[in-house]
């Protein structure tokens, strides 16, 4: 029995390090070579998401990237072809649900300042829906929130609200006042939204607005809700005021920052300093430190702990990481550029950021770094070989049988890795890959060319085709076939449909792969096992 | 949420992630936990309720084993416990192997989750303790080694497949249900290597310690026991 209880000890503490490698440890940056990055990048599952910025002119847009967590490599990116202008609303996730409106899948919503709002579809960043907004110069340059199955969107010059589902709208309401970065925050059945004339509005879900004060500055972050009232920070010329409600509570430095909440704590951030808050029985600052920090405010786990960073907007660049219990940390400096953009943190420390330049960074805390050197590898050839000294010490047992099954295991584990993704790989090649297959269709459609047309009050769908170049072909083979009637339109950039079966709505447009194409019928090209699906526009 | 048997695709994903369904709420995962718990318990003890030692092996016996799981969860399907479900069916019989089983799967996934798929694990460890009682693994207090190796490999991998059905619910065509067990098959491998290994190496202590310290009340009926609970 000591024997076992010794053996058993020293195989956890060995696996324990073992265990212990096998932590996140990630380290890449891409030069995006895109503009600027502006707005926090996210992490959502292992994909990092991160949309860039500028000034685009000739054949230059913004993209939205995802990249692989681990290794950087790109799974895919959205262009927007008509945002010129910088793009500084974040990125918002969204989980899979449904609501009154409809149901909608994982998706990544964004903003731009074109007034276009997009979801993406996570798994391969393809279009949703999207859905346009008035745009004054500007778009949509503030951070925009969920009402339950509803996008709230601070528009430019007044608020929106979005169905998840399909991007209908519910309301839009014109304040007929400006906004720029002007967030909005979702508060029990109202909508808070502040503007570039320093008006703070209180909207209800059906629309309604109500101004609830004037500050006679520039509101440029998502009001805060405290439990003592409402708290914003105004711009005014060349100094900053905090309001609660409509008390001025303090004075500060120049070019606010977007500030954080974190219960009773708010964070601000000047051009002179960062800024601790606290609001529980009153609002008052609790910590100041010397920083020019503007952009965004975030909460991040840096060595183990809890802490808040607030980007370095001069030349000096990185971002200070402050608990305000010691002095602020500089990190990244060596990066040296403005930053703007917060940094975002996992729970257990990975930090994704970007700069001005452009460039994405991803980083493992250095607690992960410090303590584990080692490769995963090397762990286990460390433990593997010490299970074999030890075993044949402590069991009885047939040592040249053991010995050689505990040789057979170790390797496996070694290769197991690799081996499983090359098997997987190969595996997925069996399936069908289209992203648009319906799993109550006949396995004999699988490999084929299939098309689908949806009608108002039901689908119709064909399978089993070969040989079909483009969607034209397939389409006008089908229709023919099957005594469907289609009217087309000749149109410069080809041949359009504009109505199945006397259907005709606002038009048809169709999605290849459950993508949609930028080529019209007529050019685009199809695969031998495409999808092709025709849905009203 | 953790993942210990089939992985989707990634490298990522085959070390630590994974998707097995939609998790309980909190307060329906307690009452699981507490009420499976203690009939396990007590279906594990009875009728030796009165022997501190019997039930002070056993007790510690399934924390080692729930425990062995939390601390190999890094190394991909290394499950010590398939063939500690199987020893304690041979050496104790269905009902305290199964008891077992059920009691080392809730415990263990406390920490590493739990879910839809902890309904398959326990019963599919269950039955594997009940396969245990059955196949005459421990005769006259002699391990049979080769028959251990060969129903262990055997019942990983079957223990793999039917965890994998809790993934099968959630809206998956066969096709990709088949795709899903095809990707598996790696740690299909890895399990039935790893309870080889722990077999060749641990079964002998393992049947030494609960026969040493399995009291008579503990070791009757404990070849061919019939009586048989639900998971």
């Amino acid at each position: 029995m000591k024997k076992i209880a010794l053996y058993l000890a020293i195989v956890i503490l060995l696996t324990s390090a073992v265990s212990a490698s096998f932590s996140k440890d990630i380290s890449w940056e891409k030069d995006l070579e895109n503009g600027y990055i502006t707005t926090s990048p996210i992490i959502v599952d292992e994909q990092v998401i991160v949309r860039t910025s500028g000034f685009w002119s000739g054949n230059d847009r913004p993209n939205i990237y995802s990249f692989d967590l681990e290794t950087g490599e790109e799974n895919w990116r959205f262009r927007s072809n008509t945002s010129v202008n910088h793009d500084m609303s974040p990125l918002l996730h969204v989980s899979s649900s449904s609501g009154s409106c409809g149901s909608w899948s994982e998706m990544i919503l964004a903003g731009w300042s074109d007034g276009k709002i997009t979801a993406l579809r996570i798994s391969d960043g393809s279009l949703i829906w999207e859905a346009q907004t008035e745009v004054e110069i500007w778009g949509i340059t503030g951070s925009m929130a969920i009402d339950g199955d509803h996008l709230i969107v601070p528009t430019r010059s007044g608020i929106g609200s979005f169905c998840l589902a399909d991007g209908t709208v519910k309301f839009h309401t014109n304040l007929d006042e400006l906004g720029w970065r002007n967030g909005v925050t979702v508060d029990a059945e109202r909508y808070l939204l502040g503007n570039e004339n320093g008006s703070l509005y209180s909207i209800t879900n059906e629309g309604v607005a109500t101004k609830l004060h004037d500050y006679g500055g520039k509101i440029r972050h998502a009001p805060l809700v405290t439990n003592l009232g409402i708290l914003v920070h105004v711009q005014v010329a060349s100094a900053s005021e905090i309001y609660l409600n409509d008390s001025l509570i303090s004075t500060e430095g120049s070019s606010p920052a977007i500030p954080l909440q974190q219960g009773d704590d708010i964070y601000f951030g000047t051009s002179s300093h960062a800024i601790k808050m606290s609001c529980s029985n009153v609002c008052e600052i609790v910590g100041k430190q010397n920083f020019h920090t503007n952009g965004e405010i975030t909460s991040i786990t840096y060595k183990g702990e809890k802490a808040v960073s607030f980007p370095r907007n001069n030349q000096d660049g990185g971002w200070g990481v402050s608990t305000f219990e010691s002095d602020i940390t500089i990190l990244f400096s060596e990066i040296g550029t403005y930053t703007t953009a917060g940094i975002f943190s996992t729970e257990d420390g990975i930090l994704v950021f970007g700069n001005d330049n452009g460039i994405l960074f991803v980083h493992g805390s250095e607690s992960v770094e410090n303590i584990e050197e080692e490769s995963t590898a090397l762990a286990v050839v460390i433990v593997s070989s010490l299970t074999i000294i030890v075993l044949p010490q402590v069991f009885k047992s047939d040592k040249k049988v053991g010995k050689e099954i505990t040789l057979i295991f170790i390797v496996l584990i070694l290769v197991f890795p690799q081996f499983a993704e090359n098997w997987s790989k190969e595996v997925q090649k069996l399936g069908p890959e289209s992203t648009d297959w319906e799993e109550d269709w006949p396995d004999e459609w699988l490999g084929t060319q299939v098309l689908v047309i949806e009608f108002e009050n039901e689908q119709i769908e064909f399978g089993g085709f070969t040989g079909f170049n483009t969607v034209e072909e397939l389409t006008v083979y089908v229709t023919s076939q099957n005594n469907i009637s289609v009217v087309t339109e000749e149109h410069e950039l080809g041949r359009w449909i504009t109505s199945f079966n006397g259907e005709y709505g606002n038009g048809w447009e169709f999605n290849i792969d459950g993508k949609r194409s930028s080529l019209g019928m007529t050019s685009a090209s199809i695969e031998e096992d495409s999808v092709v699906r025709w849905m009203p526009a | 949420m953790k993942f210990n048997t089939h992985a989707l695709s990634g490298l990522n994903m085959v070390l630590t992630d994974g998707v097995h369904g939609p998790s309980l709420a909190p307060t329906e995962m307690l009452l699981l936990n507490v009420g499976i718990i203690t009939v396990c318990y007590a279906l594990l003890c009875k009728p030796s309720l009165g022997d501190k030692k019997g039930i002070i092996t056993l007790t510690i016996f399934t924390l080692v084993a729930a425990a062995s799981r939390v601390v190999l969860e890094p190394f991909p399907n290394v499950q010590p416990l398939t063939v500690m479900c199987l020893l304690m069916g041979a050496c104790l019989g269905a009902r305290r192997g199964m008891a077992f089983a059920v009691m080392a799967t809730m415990l263990s996934n406390i920490i590493l989750s739990h879910g839809y798929w902890t309904i398959f694990q326990a019963s599919g460890w269950a039955f594997i303790a009940f396969i245990g009682s059955k196949i005459n693994i421990v005769y006259n207090n002699e391990l049979a080694m080769k028959k251990l190796i060969i129903s262990s490999a055997f019942l990983s991998v079957l223990f793999d497949w039917w965890v994998s059905l809790s993934v099968y619910h959630f809206g998956m065509s066969s096709t990709e249900f088949l795709i899903y067990l095809l990707n598996g098959i790696p740690f299909d491998i890895m399990h039935a290597m790893a309870s080889i290994f722990t077999a060749v190496w641990f079964a002998p202590a393992i049947v030494k310690l609960l026969q040493d310290y399995s009291t008579p009340d503990l070791q009757e009926n404990s070849v061919g026991e019939a009586d048989v609970i639900i998971a």
